[in-house]
């Protein structure tokens, strides 16, 4: 059984014309997945679904054995999480520490310490979250809801700065660590990056398809 | 005219663009205008369509900074037919964003200083962006990740405008020489 598909999903804002049409994909466990598209072709769309925040008007998202469509809205975070291109606005606390301490609270797994930590290169944890760069507020996204909270399925809308060696870093230990624990982790940006996925889905004209993409030129 | 991309710390983008302005305008020796994203809030709120936005926009232009294009040169240079009767808030994140960029380019300004302008749009995007960013005084880009700009590729539309680099180092603004 599939960690994640989705069947025949189709969705419209309103009453536009659809933005995506009878999309059908399947991930396994542990599976990573780079979602490709240009601007507007519907890759945050996807995203919101996926993460339950808006529901498909046609189709089925199954996450394990379960529709997503019948998870309380309150399990959902647990199993599948859609993290935002404005992630400065999902933050609560005073101070790193507290939001880290409050992410652990709320998941039931342990705040992660000392080399865990390193990886995603972050500030004093006296920092307040709103003093963090863009590309820190990223990454501390990261750590809270992907090796944190731990969702069995993770939909990270776009990547800033994918050049630099603290994102690299921060996003390869990431999806290290959900591919051992068979979660499922999907990135959606514009264009290819330097870290490597298990699979490439490409957006375009309102449909998924997955595609195999040439190595990258060095 | 000339484009610039500018590589300094990242902090000089959130939290130091005041002085990082002022060391710029010091290197150019004139003053520019400042775009910063306010993310996915490219929007006046006081229209509701592309078109209403874009009209709303041009006929509030201040004294001095008449726009460079008016109304259908401007739909047209920006590619933005297609969305013109889309509410903005409708549009994409990146959509919009470029819409926001747009429009400050299309004020008439000496100098104009970007910060992260460039993050969160497709590669067709940014060509379009560099070729009307030369049109018109220089243009300096700052970046979380300038090798994203810099290493841009030429398209079947044309090649990519050349690209200066300047650097930052918190207190001074220089050209770094090309290799």
């Amino acid at each position: 059984m599939s960690r994640l598909r989705l069947e025949a999903i189709g969705f419209s804002y309103g009453l536009q014309p659809p933005v995506l049409r009878d999309v059908s994909l399947a991930m396994e466990a542990g599976e990573s997945a780079l979602v490709l598209g240009d601007n507007g072709s519907g890759k945050s769309t996807l995203g919101r679904l996926i993460g339950g925040l808006a529901p498909a008007t046609t189709g089925r998202i199954t996450i394990g054995d379960e529709p997503l469509a019948r998870v309380a809205s309150r399990e959902r975070p647990t199993r599948t999480v859609y993290v935002s291109q404005v992630s400065y606005l999902q933050f609560f606390r005073a101070t790193l520490a507290e939001e880290i301490a409050l992410a652990a609270k709320q998941s039931g797994h342990p705040a992660p310490t000392g080399e865990r930590l390193r990886h995603f290169s972050l500030p004093s944890l006296e920092s307040n979250p709103r003093d963090l760069t863009y590309p820190e507020m990223w990454r501390l996204q990261l750590l809270l809801l992907g090796t944190v909270f731990r969702p069995a399925v993770m939909y990270i809308d776009e990547i800033i700065a994918p050049g630099s060696r603290e994102q690299q870093i921060a996003l390869e230990f990431t999806l290290s660590q959900r591919r051992a624990q068979g979660q499922v982790t999907m990135l959606a940006y514009q264009r290819r990056i330097e870290t490597r996925f298990d699979r490439v889905f490409r957006v375009e004209a309102g449909t998924v398809a997955s595609v195999e993409l040439e190595p990258a030129a060095s | 005219m000339a484009i610039y991309v500018l590589t300094s710390n990242p902090s000089a983008i959130d939290f130091g663009h005041v002085n990082l302005q002022a060391r710029v305008e010091a290197w150019l020796g004139a003053a520019v205008g400042l775009y910063r994203p306010y993310p996915f809030v490219e929007h006046s709120g006081f229209s509701e369509t592309v078109r209403e936005e874009i009209a709303l926009v041009l006929a509030n232009h201040v004294e001095g900074e008449s726009p460079l294009r008016q109304f259908d040169a401007f739909v047209e240079a920006w590619d933005l037919a297609l969305h013109l009767d889309r509410r903005v808030l409708d549009l994409s994140g990146g959509w919009r964003k470029y819409l926001g960029l747009a429009l400050f380019l299309n004020r008439r300004l000496p100098g104009r200083l970007l910060l992260d302008a460039t993050s969160h749009l497709s590669d067709s995007r940014i060509r379009t962006l560099l070729v009307r960013a030369m049109e018109h005084g220089d243009a300096v880009f700052c970046e979380y990740d300038p090798q994203l700009l810099l290493g841009l590729q030429a398209d079947a539309a044309g090649p990519r405008p050349p690209l200066r680099r300047l650097a930052d180092d918190g207190t001074i603004v220089s050209e770094v020489p090309s290799p």
